[in-house]
């Protein structure tokens, strides 16, 4: 028995090595799951960056005066132009098939623009400039890099013959990457080079604005009752259990209601962040009730007993005493609910704001979609030019996120300071 | 008996703020009556429907049909034929992709609990923690996204390379990435109940000579053993809502099948796919989504009340 | 009750009057031990010697450092990452602070009963046979039962629970709950048995089964006890130590430290002056 407790046997050494292994697993299931949030975001973020970048092409336009008509140069055949010039560029091509090839590597979006560069610099017509136009999306994968030529000689939907027009652009240094200012201050579009987040992202703040007028006062004026006024009660307790049941529901469920209570029976109108931020509202709803009454509740009973004693009635104390102090702890409950209804897709699948929304919307009663369904939109799209789009969306989601939780972060340390 | 000196002490003070203060009542009582709206709300906007669907398609041909095609029913000839509105094929599909799931975040959350709660010092706690909430912020249409596009590919020319046949929207794909998903929700919900077992339980076990991990295996989880469960619940009904991750990742075709590498589809991703094209509300195929919605908001609930009152007694065990 | 509780103090005192701190039979070997709780120190070059199979009683005022001097007999001090320990311990003439030394092994050779009565949420057959369960001591069904029924007969409990031992030991009342803990603890048969007060939870009657176990118990263990009451000390050990702010201020025969004590803070201890 004496000194048995140096170690030295087999079934020590054993029952150490358990130890060891199974301090082991609990490091490797939280290094598999942070691995995977890293690869996650890693992936993502290195697929979406390239939508930061887009291409454009130049070639020599001729606006000669049998085009357009300098009295009305909105009046022009602006496609055909684009066309005409693209042939002269290539003068070696007649045949049909490759004409129509050749007019696909510029964006459809390029008549508008020359249309718009016209209009605003009348002084130009009757001469040749060289202008730059966005490439199409097949071009912008390829130059870019995201696509590799196979062994047909083929990049992706753009076929050799393509490629080497491709190569000849940049031979001579009309072709190049710019910033994609476009991804954020267009809408929707079919064409991926032209796409842009800027309506939905519009689309989601007009929800969220609504989300928080709504959430707010209600959220925080429940808090106030079922904490001050009815603590411990028969009626409290059953709002209580309800609040909790209620942060548990899946969020379609929220979404059905939408659909049957404020489109079906209260008409409201589809597809508008008026319903989409109600929705979410009703969502949030929970997550705010639950954060205000805590922060109420870290207010210190003695304000209360200070406040009632001077005579002061119940509702002054609360409101002028109690709430001030709870106010920050209130409104970073909100934020952290508001960060949760900015990621939500499927409620508001529900309520139509699903649809394809070019135009930035201007009310809270206009169609509109938002940035998590954009999202869910371009994933769902064929063409591979609308990952790195997606991916960026993503991005751009997240780093509202993290925005929001930071900003709820510090809210929170101040007022932790104060006390 | 009051002396009239005071009541007219407490009139004069009082007629303008009074009237005020009734209204500041009445907003009160008006907000915190709004959840309890909402809940009604919720069950009669799906109850109406879902009443009328079942007018159509009798209730137990819904709840044990093995056939699930709405499509077809939207010709007149077959509204409400039985056979095309079974639920039973969605049911094993959210059962299916929420067992691999939990199969994934259990062990995952647990041992992160484990480690978070009895390993970790203050730093380490304080830097790992967030970054686990992190996973559980992330909008889920992002990991519907990532399951759909790096996932469940993966998966496909991985299985592949072994001869397995798996389809590109297999379950397994869209099981594993909710899992992921849910790891925070385990790992939080359980990193508090164990942290609930009182140090004196520690001590007897070291004091005896236990090493940490026997005290953990033999003495910490079986006393929080109700508490986990109640967090397993909490999590297993959260995979079992999700919606996002299965719309994207799983089918729409449904399958009524166990095996992992198949397609399926889910309760949540029907009712999506109903409810999100063209609807006609007289139609079954579109009331069937109600009925999918209160069977989805019914079950959910159940789990959830019953985990709540697990970790509440557990709580209260410890007090 | 109070016929026993006289009878045993009588035979006690006998004791006390006999008892002699050879070095030769001492267990616990303590030398200029130094403990810090992150930087404040809570104990101050203690050394003491406990002899072997006799009661030893540390007493002191709250705060003085008598559960961290004996936390660092078992190494329990270990689990707290702000506590640093300086000095020699020896027991058995090993130093336990040394490298080689398996921490799991010297806490199942010096065990442990703390303040509050800690049973594990398992059966009261489940309680004593954990030790030995985890230590490997038998595979043998039988042997283990053979085991835990003798354990629980050392502590006095065995008549009262026989009949219920797969009920949770959380169901025993608070004195019944620590003579379960005293069983879990000499079921894996340490030599020195640590005690932090533990009859301060307990009422008289419960309290006088504990002397009463522990007086039953020094024939074969080591035991040093802790405790608030200096009848208790009297009552149950041969030797004790008094602790006063960290520092050893007196040590001896607990007759002696009770009748004559030499250093004026004991003194004043003892006729209640400070503490
Ligand atoms: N875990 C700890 N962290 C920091 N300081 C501690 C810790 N444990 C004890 N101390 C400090 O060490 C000193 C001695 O404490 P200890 O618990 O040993 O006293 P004690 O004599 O057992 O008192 P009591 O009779 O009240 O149990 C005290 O000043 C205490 O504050
Ligand atoms: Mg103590």
């Amino acid at each position: 028995m004496t000194n048995s407790f140096v170690m030295r046997s087999s079934k020590s050494r054993k029952r150490h090595a358990a130890e060891m292994r199974f301090q082991w697993m609990g490091r490797i299931a939280i290094i598999i799951a942070i691995g995977f949030l890293v690869f996650m975001v890693g992936s993502i973020a290195m697929m979406g960056a390239g939508a930061l970048k887009q291409t454009h092409i130049a070639f020599d336009v001729d606006l000669s005066h049998n085009e357009i008509d300098p009295a009305f140069p909105e009046k022009a055949d602006y496609d055909a132009i684009i066309k005409a010039s693209l042939r002269k560029a290539f003068p070696d091509i007649t045949d049909r098939r490759e004409k129509r090839e050749l007019y696909r590597l510029v964006s459809a979006e390029a008549s508008f623009s020359l249309k718009n560069f016209v209009v605003n610099n009348p002084a130009h017509i009757g001469q040749t400039h060289k202008l730059w136009f966005i490439a199409s999306d097949d071009v912008d994968l390829f130059f870019k890099g995201n696509i590799t030529i196979d062994e047909k000689g083929n990049a992706g939907r753009l076929n050799a013959q393509e490629v080497a027009w491709v190569r000849i652009f940049e031979r001579n240094q009309n072709i190049e990457t710019r910033f994609n200012t476009r991804f954020f201050t267009a809408g929707d579009s079919r064409e991926p080079e032209l796409a842009g987040i800027l309506s939905s992202l519009t689309g989601t703040a007009f929800t969220l604005l609504i989300t928080f007028l709504i959430a707010f006062p209600i959220g925080i004026f429940s808090a106030i009752f079922l904490e001050e006024f009815i603590p411990q009660s028969r009626w409290g307790d059953i709002i209580e259990v309800n609040i909790t049941n209620l942060a548990a529901v899946p969020s379609i469920v929220f979404g059905i209601l939408g659909l049957t209570i404020f489109l079906n029976t209260f008409g409201m109108p589809r597809s508008s962040p008026l319903v989409g931020g109600l929705v979410l509202a009703l969502m949030t709803l929970p997550t705010i009730i639950i954060a205000s009454r805590a922060a109420l509740r870290s207010v210190s009973p003695s304000i209360r007993e200070a406040a009632l004693g001077v005579g002061a009635t119940q509702i002054q104390t609360v409101f002028h005493h109690v709430v001030p102090l709870a106010l920050p702890g209130m409104l970073t409950g909100a934020i952290v609910g508001m960060a949760r209804a900015l990621g939500e897709t499927a409620p508001l699948l529900m309520i139509g704001m699903v649809a394809f929304i070019v135009d930035v919307p201007n009310s809270i009663l206009a169609p509109a979609t938002a940035l998590p369904v954009q999202i869910f939109l371009w994933a769902d799209s064929p063409e591979r030019a609308f990952l790195e789009k997606t991916s960026a969306a993503i991005i751009v989601l997240l780093v509202f996120l993290v925005l929001m939780n930071l900003i709820a972060i510090i809210l929170r340390s101040k007022h932790r300071q104060r006390f | 008996m009051i002396s009239s000196s005071e009541i007219s002490l407490t009139r004069k003070t009082s007629t303008g703020k009074m009237l005020s203060e009734g209204a500041v009542y009445f907003v009160l009582i008006a907000s915190s009556l709004v959840a309890v709206g909402v809940t009604i709300g919720i069950v009669m906007s799906m109850l109406f429907e879902a009443v009328q669907f079942f007018n159509l398609v009798p209730i137990q041909d819904f709840l044990f049909g093995l056939e699930w095609s709405p499509q077809t029913a939207i010709r007149s000839d077959q509204v409400g034929s039985s056979g095309s509105f079974g639920a039973v094929p969605l049911i094993t599909g959210t059962l299916l992709i929420s067992t691999i799931a939990m199969l994934v975040a259990t062990p995952l959350g647990l041992a992160s609990a484990i480690y978070l709660a009895e390993y970790a010092g203050p730093r380490q706690r304080n830097i790992i923690k967030p970054i686990l909430e992190i996973l559980a912020g992330i909008p889920t249409v992002v990991y519907g996204f990532f399951a759909a596009l790096v996932i469940a590919p993966f998966i496909r020319t991985t299985g592949g390379s072994f001869g397995l046949e798996i389809a590109s929207e297999s379950a397994l794909a869209a099981g594993l990435v909710m899992g992921i998903m849910i790891v925070p929700l385990i790992s939080s919900l359980s990193d508090d109940v164990i942290n609930a077992v009182p140090q004196e339980l520690r001590d007897a076990s070291f004091g005896l000579g236990a090493t940490h991990s026997e005290t953990i295996k033999k003495v910490i989880l079986p006393a929080a053993i109700s508490g986990i469960a109640g967090s397993l619940l909490l999590a297993a009904s959260t995979a079992i809502g999700e919606t996002m991750i299965v719309v994207m990742a799983a089918g729409l075709a449904a399958n009524l099948t166990a095996n992992p590498l198949e397609a399926v589809t889910t309760v949540t991703a029907q009712i999506v796919a109903l409810l999100t094209g063209d609807q006609e509300f007289d139609s079954a195929k579109t009331l069937s989504a109600f009925a999918l919605g209160l069977l989805l908001f019914v079950v959910t609930l159940i789990l959830n009340i019953i985990a709540q009152k697990i970790v509440k007694h557990y709580r209260e065990q410890y007090d | 009750m109070n016929m026993t509780v006289q009878i045993r103090t009588a035979e006690i005192q006998d004791m006390v009057e006999n008892a002699i701190l050879a070095p030769s039979a001492s267990i616990v070997s303590a030398k200029n031990v130094n403990v810090y709780y992150a930087g404040k120190q809570a104990l101050k070059n203690i050394s003491l010697d406990v002899a072997k199979n006799r009661v030893t009683s540390f007493i002191g005022p709250s705060g003085c450092g008598k559960t961290t001097f004996l936390k660092c007999i078992n190494r329990m001090n270990d689990l707290i990452d702000i506590c640093r320990v300086e000095g020699n311990i020896e027991v058995d003439g090993q130093d336990i602070y040394s490298p080689e030394v398996d921490v799991v092994a010297l806490r199942a050779h010096v065990g442990m009963v703390f303040q509050k009565p800690n049973p594990f949420p398992k059966s009261i057959f489940e309680n004593v046979a954990y030790g030995m369960r985890i230590h490997g001591l038998t595979n043998n069904k039988s042997e283990l039962a053979d085991r835990v029924e003798l354990s629980l007969r050392k502590a006095a409990l065995w008549d009262e629970v026989k009949d219920r031992l797969e009920q949770p030991g959380t169901g025993l009342s608070g004195g019944q709950q620590q003579r379960l803990c005293i069983a879990r603890a000499i079921a894996v048969e340490p030599r020195i048995v640590l005690m932090d007060e533990p009859a301060s939870a307990l009422d008289p009657i419960a309290t006088a089964k504990i002397e009463e176990l522990i007086g039953d118990l020094s024939t074969n263990y080591t035991i040093i006890i802790v405790t608030h009451s200096m009848q208790q000390a009297a009552r149950v050990s041969q030797f004790t130590a008094f602790f006063h702010m960290g520092e050893l201020v007196e040590y001896g025969n607990t007759k002696t430290t009770f009748t004559s004590p030499n250093d004026e803070r004991t003194q004043n201890y003892i006729t209640g002056k400070i503490g």
